[in-house]
């Protein structure tokens, strides 16, 4: 089965450069200081943002602030079952990489000796999770009202035969389809997070880089129009 | 030991130095360390070393069962030790965040990467499969620790070879290697790791940094690439903003470098093979430590001559002096033994005081240590005095119902009869 058909339409009937619909809440949790609910097509991601507080004493950090993530997947995310939500492998490299990219995305030098943490939790995993995760994460930092260099937008973007398709799906993170995860702020050129899975070749690289910074371009103007709407609605006060 | 942060004098040096572009260790911005690479004696192990940095690897494999998952596969695992050895910023049996950024890197390189074939390791389906082991041994660390881990590790894969075997319809046959040529792993490709420091934004490129550099810079990007000019891998080791186009740059510069260290790595291995064929013997790690330190092979043979042996002693001897041995062995229980004694002595004296004290009659002339027992006879002789004496009371109780002064005794008796209960409380506790 190819992934794209002759016709050029991928297996959910999209385009190739075309991203599923992007639905999001913001302000869900009422606990949290932000909390947002982000759906990339069946790909379901909640996220909730605590802090910035005193955090612990042993990952105090003198000059900025330490971002403590947690990246977990229901145990009926996937199509077949899980037995440990977190704490494996993956889920662990998943929460490194959404600190690393979040450390460079929040202003830490505001925060000196605080902790901010953050808490994602894929309900449902239909492809391009971390991707997803990056986005509720973004826009669960601007419901808490944390000082940011922007909004981070992230996007896979996989490449069939020379011509690259954006926001996979489940069915078609495979494991021979080369894919790139990126993250950019503001859709600028501006990249916090690169990660690639399986083997790209160097000419196909550019390819895809353009592809997944376009995506990410795109991903970014749905989050702001979402940020904006939220903050009109939670501040009156401000006009508009 | 925490990590030591550079101080702000020398960090200042060390860039104004690379942004002149200038290195402390005479290098180029973008020249690379010399590598060494050096297979053992054994079969499967490999040390690369990259300026001071310094890994070894290990290549083992032995027959395991394979998941429900993937019954027909192989299983490649990756062990990483950090041990403080190498670095003093490292604890002693855990991994840190950098060592699990390691051992997550080297496992999507050299597993997720698919370079090996395991399905060639599948021995039964879904009974018996070769689980081969790598092991990495981080001997000394000053910076690039990763593409040195990598290389010595898909160096020692390479040169590794598992036991040949043959299936029989119930059991399976592992031959040594003299029976059957052991079999080489097989190999698809050979991704080479690189990292690349990056300053001021991503502006200036530092190519393999050593520890101090990489603690001045802003972070560095690490790029797997293999000979057929495929990314393998591509992560963003620090929190820095680049741009795509510093991302491809980054890309090529391990390109060029992947191919150079391919070479390398086959030439070694093939070397090892040509020399191994004309049995001649490998020279192993030997040869990575300087010929002048190696004395110990020149020293002569000396003729020793050992002193007359004498009979040994009797069989009765030896029983009679075994047990002394056995006594002596354990000076430290019999030592607490002792101290626990001591306590009970001490414990029971205590006890004697207050057991004294509510008996208000006993007198005590020894010292306290011997009359333990003399007191706990003494006092058993008082009850049972007490105990005669109360018959007898009760006894003139009974004879005497009308007598005169029968208020008089009543309250004698009483009397005594109180302190009964007291001793034997007394008693009660010095049993516990």
């Amino acid at each position: 089965m190819s992934i794209i058909s002759e016709h050029g339409f991928r297996l959910d009937g999209r385009r190739p450069a075309q991203i599923r619909n992007v639905n999001t809440r913001l302000g869900l949790n009422r606990n949290a200081e932000g909390s947002s609910y982000l759906e990339h097509g069946n790909t379901k991601v909640l996220c909730a943002v605590y802090g910035p507080y005193e955090g612990k004493a042993s990952k105090r950090l003198e000059d900025r602030c330490a971002i403590v993530c947690q990246y977990s997947t229901t145990t009926f995310s996937g199509l077949e079952r899980k037995n440990r939500p977190r704490g494996d492998r993956k889920s662990t490299e998943m929460s490194r990489l959404l600190e690393k990219a979040f450390e460079s995305v929040i202003l830490t030098e505001s925060f000196p000796r605080s902790q901010i943490d953050i808490f994602c939790e894929v309900i449902q995993g239909d492809g391009s999770n971390l991707a997803a995760c990056v986005n509720a994460t973004s826009l669960a930092l601007a419901d808490a009202g944390i000082p940011m260099k922007g909004i981070a937008s992230a996007a896979t973007c996989g490449i069939v035969e020379g011509n690259p398709i954006v926001d996979l799906t489940s069915r078609e993170e495979t494991d021979l389809l080369p894919r790139v995860t990126l993250a950019t702020i503001c859709g600028r050129d501006e990249v916090v997070l690169v990660e690639l899975h399986n083997r790209l070749h160097i000419d196909h690289l550019s390819v895809v880089m353009e592809a997944a910074k376009a995506t990410c371009a795109d991903v970014y103007e749905c989050l702001a129009v979402v940020a904006q709407q939220h903050l009109k609605a939670c501040a009156p006060i401000l006009g508009n | 030991m925490r990590v030591q942060p550079v101080t702000i004098c020398e960090k200042a040096l060390i860039l104004e130095a690379l942004r002149s572009g200038k290195r402390f260790d005479f290098r180029g911005l973008e020249e690379f360390r010399e590598v060494k690479l050096v297979v053992g004696a054994e079969i499967g192990t490999a040390i690369c070393t990259i300026g001071n940095t310094k890994v070894l690897a290990a290549v083992s494999a032995q027959i395991a069962e394979p998941s429900s998952m993937r019954p027909h596969k192989g299983v490649i695992n990756i062990d990483v030790d950090l041990s403080p050895m190498a670095n003093y910023a490292n604890e002693h049996d855990r991994l840190g965040s950098r060592g699990m950024e390691l051992i997550r890197l080297l496992e999507l390189i050299i597993r997720d990467s698919r370079c090996i074939d395991v399905e060639s390791l599948c021995i039964r389906a879904g009974k018996e499969i070769w689980k081969v082991r790598v092991d990495v041994r981080i001997l000394d660390d000053d910076g690039s620790l990763l593409d040195c881990a990598c290389l010595a590790a898909i160096t020692a894969l390479q040169h590794f070879k598992r036991p040949n075997v043959t299936l029989e319809p119930h059991h399976t046959l592992i031959y040594s290697e003299y029976e059957k040529a052991p079999v080489p792993l097989n190999i698809y490709h050979m991704p080479i790791c690189t990292t690349i420091g990056l300053l001021d934004k991503g502006q200036m490129v530092v190519i393999d940094p050593t520890d101090k550099e990489a603690a001045c810079l802003d972070g560095s990007i690490v790029v797997a690439c293999n000979k057929r000019r495929e990314v393998c891998a591509l992560h963003q080791s620090t929190n820095l903003v680049l741009s795509t186009k510093q991302i491809e740059r980054c890309v090529k510069l391990a390109m060029s470098r992947a191919e150079a260290l391919t070479a390398v790595v086959s030439d070694v291995v093939k070397q090892d093979q040509r020399e191994r064929s004309a049995f001649k013997r490998p020279d192993g790690f030997a040869i990575t430590a300087p010929a002048l330190i190696l004395t110990a092979g020149t020293v002569a043979a000396r003729k020793i001559v050992a002193p007359v042996v004498k009979n040994e002693p009797d069989v009765e001897q030896r029983a009679m002096y075994q047990p002394s041995i056995v006594l002596n062995e354990n000076p430290l229980s019999v030592g607490s033994v002792k101290q626990e004694e001591v306590d009970n002595d001490a414990s029971i004296s205590e006890q004697v005081e207050m057991i004294q004290n509510s008996v208000g009659k006993v007198e005590v002339t020894e010292t306290q240590k011997s009359s333990t027992i003399s007191n706990r006879k003494r006092e058993e002789k008082e009850v049972d005095d007490l105990l005669s004496g109360l018959d007898d009371d009760e006894e003139e109780v009974q004879t005497m119902t009308l007598g005169a002064e029968e208020p008089v005794q009543d309250v004698t008796m009483q009397e005594e009869e109180e302190e009964q209960p007291n001793l034997l409380l007394a008693k009660k506790k010095k049993k516990k």
